[in-house]
């Protein structure tokens, strides 16, 4: 219908990004790189982007490329930069000698990026070495080689990096690695394997970044050493997040449960309990079996073990198991980290219902033996966005004890409109005894607003 | 089915049940490749507009005009068009309508209407691309109303065809110096005649506005419209 | 209805003689800077247009970065303008920022370098192209567009006057990157199609009368949007898309499809590499599954809605194949969406999200929407931006402004 057809300014901007207005073996007119160039040399930025523009995707052809590139020199710093960048996205390798010859020439360090960006896309294996080297450098011209490194293509590209990483050191190796996961080089994983059980802890974390990202469950054995040869702590949580991110890629639970057993049965007995809290990570019916009976375990580094594992499970089937342990055990610190567990995992926010959340958080509340437990549970409830929850923990307002923690889990809850709606009335007179009781600011604010139907932005971290 | 809800129709009002019209809703999309059945379904919706309708009903039926109707509803349409109160919900018919009459009535409009429903007006014509608006909508561009010239400029752009070109540069030389509007519609209807491969006269309008006496942004733009015609010249 | 005045407003002015394409009023360090800024305005001079719920938001991004300064608002609603004034204000010390109820006269300032834009979805084209028009950039919330009609126009007011224009969802590039990566780098070998779970379709607003609770001037809340009696919950900016707020309706918004349909037809096209592109038919499916989509590209991909019993961006490849890997385009600048937008305006690159990409996305959105409506399957020219064969969809691809509003 021809009365529709939009402006033809549509078709112009359609074609222009549907199709190819310019063939890549037209010659461009005289005229038209006339006033690319004439534009590109304009001190207003805006008429020097309308020219850029052109250089990126019109006037194609290595001669009109060579004309281009000989402005580098013509330009003062900025435009040097937004010339780089648009020969850059030309990608036409024409440019590569008058990029690297201003990259010899320039002291402005901002070029200098530009021009090692430039070279990711007009550049080859043979500017390797180079990126590689502008690795160790710092500020921009690092950040410049390793986005560069993202983007060089070539088949052998993956191969040399990660050959670069058997000698670099281990700032050189970190950027590598994280070149290498971005490049999602999956044929040079075993490289990376490699770096998991390096001497340098930030090289191990990033080998296991990556490979939590792009590894196979093939390699699930192979990472084993490298979850113990993590420190404990920030460095061995990570590694077991890792490693538990590879297993998550296998669809089948038990396939998945089995394919993590028999990898732990490649590490020695002796070793293989302190791998207890990755089990717990992955979870699982099968794995479950694994852990065993830790409510009747004897060693005691095995229940300390066991506990961590059933504390990180991904739902709360094991939640039983935990509260088991914290009401039989004599130990106080055991008790405390099985309680801990019982009630973290109690509140995962996986597939049960809000109910069933708030269901056992009570069932927390009464087996809790001292405020702090007791204060436990009340910060936990917030994950059950019910109303009922606002009414589990309303009576504890009444408490100074509890109070200000009470206040908290009661906005979070009312933070969730689908809650707060539909029982407006009760809210508005809970946030009020909040709003009277809480000491603190973004308590109030945040009660405020829900009374008046707005929201609250969580800053972020 | 369809009589009880044109029944309900005569009671709708805001607040009602939406779900009582849908038999309507059925009937127009049911009407597609048939033309018994839209004919049907359009005659039922013009005699409902001209009976005793409120505003929401009214609107409801322009809604289901603007897919089904054909010059026939037409002259249903054409009287609410000078109505502030019902101009808008008659264009939202008129100008999706591709009969040659649903213009004709818009054009015809022109005169009887002022203010911002004739603005109304004249944007659905610069909708339809209506070529036949073209020495109307010029005359309009020395209107003592600012917004009505404004409007008037906007949808000669709109059409970009060489005539609205030809009597929007005439307006701007009338004029003396840049106006927005009109330097906006011309560069419009540089585009859709760059896109039609009139380059040479696309060329011209962005030559004149890269002059330098221009406004700094009218000079960008025609310099971007320059490189674009060159681009295409390759 | 705020009417064109017929004493000459300075806006009248602005019009009738070109001063908008002309000398500033106030010379300010961004207006000093037209061709080059003083080296201590690398600040960006920007404003916000509608700035509750996804606005405040926006408004807060912006706010906080040393490269920007916030000096204007505005917005429809008394309420907003005056909290949102006092939380910039708060911010910067002074009592500086100037408060607008009509976005004309924000847009018509000379000091502005940018805005963002986070109306109701049928402000949208009119204040992006108005905004082009003055030489302002724009971050436009998503859905960036209420007709396909729009979309094409956004996009030639933009390259027309060379602005910066990005649209608003950051979870394009935020959320679906364990998708994106693998699908670059090859590892899915060839995507044959990929599925889009999102909903529901808009519906027509048949609220009653209300009384008006709030300050708001309704005239030009309802804007270009047919006239219809105050509701709080026909303006309600929620977030919800059950019939409580506008985001649910058809004359202000695609609904569902259009508002989450933005983030996730926008990481499909994304994982698939199409952000380029339209599709070229969309067939229409109701079976015993229920009522779904199927969207063919011209390079073979089928992006479907709502396919059954499949998940939410559930992705078909081809097994054993291996392609080679591309790098995959992020943001610019630090500071995720609104860091690449403030990067984009100072140095005049392309935005992550441009305007263009953004428009395809909700193309997608529209064209399900349609056919949803005439329940039957489309064919869609994506170069001549029309139905192919079907003159009542071809209606449907716009709807006439209320009056006084154009684009």
């Amino acid at each position: 219908m021809l009365r529709q057809i939009l402006p033809s300014i549509l078709v112009l901007t359609l074609l222009a990004g549907l199709t190819q207005f310019v063939r890549a073996d037209d010659k461009p007119s005289d005229d038209l790189v006339k006033l690319i160039i004439k534009l590109i040399g304009d001190p207003d930025r805006e008429f020097r982007a309308a020219g850029l523009e052109k250089v990126r995707s019109s006037a194609k052809g290595a001669a009109a490329t060579h004309l281009f590139a000989a402005q580098l020199t013509k330009l003062d710093a900025a435009g040097q930069i937004a010339l780089l960048s648009a020969l850059a996205d030309r990608r036409d390798a024409t440019a590569r000698a008058a990029v690297l010859e201003l990259l010899g020439a320039s002291q402005d360090e901002q070029v200098r990026a530009s021009s090692i960006l430039a070279l990711g896309t007009l550049g080859g294996i043979a500017d390797l070495p180079l990126l590689v080297k502008s690795l160790s450098a710092s500020g921009p011209e690092q950040a410049a080689a390793r986005r560069s490194l993202v983007q060089m293509s070539g088949d052998t590209v993956n191969k040399s990096l990660a050959a670069e990483l058997k000698t670099a050191t281990p700032h050189v190796k970190n950027a590598l690695i994280d070149v290498l996961s971005t490049r999602r080089a999956t044929d040079e994983s075993p490289a990376l394997v490699a770096a998991t059980v390096d001497d340098a802890a930030q090289v191990r974390s990033a080998a296991m970044s990556a490979l939590g990202q792009i590894g196979s469950p093939d390699q699930i054995s192979a990472l084993l050493p490298g979850v113990l040869k993590a420190q404990k702590g920030g460095e061995r949580d990570h590694a077991e997040r890792s490693v538990a991110m590879i297993c998550s890629r296998i669809d089948n639970e038990d396939e998945r449960g089995t394919r993590l057993i028999e990898a732990l049965n490649t590490i020695p007995p002796a070793d293989r309990d302190e791998l207890l809290p990755l089990v717990g990570r992955v979870g699982g019916k099968k794995l479950i079996n694994f852990v065993g009976d830790i409510a009747s375990e004897q060693d005691p580094a095995r229940r300390k073990f066991g506990i961590d594992a059933l504390s990180k499970w991904p739902d709360a089937s094991v939640a039983d198991k935990l509260l088991e342990i914290a009401n039989k055990t004599a130990d106080p610190a055991e008790r405390n980290q099985a309680f801990q567990g019982y009630v973290k995992i109690a509140a995962t926010r996986d597939n049960r219902s809000d109910r069933q959340r708030l269901d056992r958080m009570k069932q927390a509340m009464k087996a809790a033996r001292s405020p702090e437990e007791q204060l436990l549970v009340i910060n936990r409830t917030r994950t059950a966005y019910d109303v009922e929850a606002v009414r589990f923990v309303q009576p504890y307002l009444e408490d100074p004890e509890f109070a200000q923690l009470a206040c908290e889990t009661i906005v979070e809850i009312a933070h969730h409109r689908e809650v707060r709606d539909p029982h407006k009335a009760e809210f508005d007179k809970i946030l009020d005894k909040v709003i009277a009781v809480s000491k603190d600011a973004v308590v109030v604010d945040r009660a405020q607003r829900y009374k008046r139907g707005e929201t609250w932005e969580r800053p972020k971290k | 089915m369809l009589d009880t809800a044109f029944e309900a129709l005569k009671k709708f009002d805001w607040g009602s049940d939406l779900g009582a019209l849908a038999p309507i809703e059925d009937a127009v999309t049911a009407a597609h490749g048939k033309p018994e059945a839209r004919h049907e379904v359009e005659t039922r919706l013009v005699t409902a507009l001209q009976g005793e309708l409120s505003r929401d009903a009214r609107e409801y039926v322009c809604r289901k005009l603007a897919i089904v109707g054909t010059a026939a509803c037409v002259p249903g349409l054409a009287p609410l068009l000078v109505n502030p109160e019902s101009s808008h919900m008659s264009r939202f018919a008129l100008e999706q309508i591709p009969a040659p009459e649903a213009a004709q009535a818009l054009r015809d409009a022109l005169s009887r209407a002022s203010g911002t429903v004739k603005i109304g007006i004249i944007s659905s014509l610069g909708a339809r691309r209506d070529a036949a608006s073209v020495p109307p909508l010029g005359e309009l561009l020395q209107d003592g109303d600012a917004a009505i010239a404004r409007a008037a400029a906007l949808a000669l752009g709109a059409i970009g065809s060489a005539d609205s070109a030809a009597v929007l540069q005439r307006s701007l030389q009338a004029a003396g110096g840049s106006p927005a509007p009109i330097v906006d519609a011309l560069l419009h209807c540089a585009e859709t005649l760059m896109a039609a491969n009139k380059l040479t006269e696309a060329t011209a309008i962005y030559q004149a506005f890269a002059q330098d006496n221009q406004p700094r942004l009218v000079r960008l733009a025609a310099n971007r419209g320059l490189l674009a015609c060159a681009s295409k010249q390759a | 209805m705020k009417q064109i005045k017929k004493k000459p407003s300075r806006r009248d002015f602005l019009k009738t003689t070109g001063a908008a394409f002309g000398v500033p009023f106030i010379i300010t360090s961004a207006a000093l800077g037209n061709a080059e800024r003083p080296a201590a305005s690398d600040r960006i001079v920007m404003g916000g247009i509608g700035i509750g719920n996804m606005g405040r938001g926006d408004q807060g991004a912006f706010l906080g970065r040393r490269d920007v300064q916030y000096v204007a608002l505005s917005d429809v609603r008394e309420d907003v303008r005056n909290k949102s004034k006092a939380n910039v204000d708060g911010r910067y010390r002074n009592a500086d920022c100037q408060t607008y109820t009509d976005f004309r006269e924000l847009l018509a300032r000379p000091d502005l370098d940018a805005v963002h834009i986070a109306t109701p979805d049928h402000w949208h084209a009119i204040m992006v192209i108005e905004a082009c028009r003055n030489g302002k950039d724009v971050y436009c919330q998503k859905p960036e567009t209420l007709t396909l009609r729009e979309g094409p126009l956004m996009i030639a007011a933009a390259r027309r006057y060379g602005r910066v224009v990005s649209g608003g969802s950051q979870r394009v590039l935020g959320d679906y990157r364990k998708y994106v990566d693998p699908a670059w780098a090859g590892e899915f070998g060839t995507i044959k199609s990929i599925n889009v779970n999102v909903g529901p379709l808009p519906q027509l607003c048949n609220l009653p009368q209300e009384d008006m609770g709030e300050k708001i001037d309704w005239d030009l809340w309802l804007g270009p949007a047919p006239w219809a009696p105050y509701n709080s919950k026909r303006c309600s900016g929620s977030f919800s898309i059950n019939g409580s707020s506008w985001r649910s309706f058809s004359d202000y918004s695609g609904g569902g499809m259009t508002d989450w349909g933005a983030h996730h037809f926008g990481g499909a096209t994304f994982i698939c590499d199409v952000r380029d592109l339209q599709p070229e038919e969309v067939t229409y499916f109701d079976d015993k599954d229920g009522k779904y989509l199927a969207y063919r590209y011209p390079n073979g991909l089928t992006i479907y809605h709502n396919r059954p019993h499949t998940g939410n961006l559930q992705i078909e490849g081809t097994p054993g194949e291996k392609l080679p890997a591309k790098p995959v385009p992020v943001y610019k600048g630090d500071g995720e969406i609104y860091g690449d937008f403030i990067h984009c305006v100072k140095t005049r690159e392309t935005p992550f999200r441009d305007i263009e990409s953004a428009v395809n996305t909700a193309v997608l959105a529209h064209l399900g929407n349609i056919a949803y409506q005439l329940k039957r399957s489309l064919k869609w020219d994506a170069a001549r931006q029309e139905f192919i064969g079907d003159a009542e969809a071809n209606r449907l691809t716009d709807r006439a402004r209320r009056e006084p509003w154009q684009l």
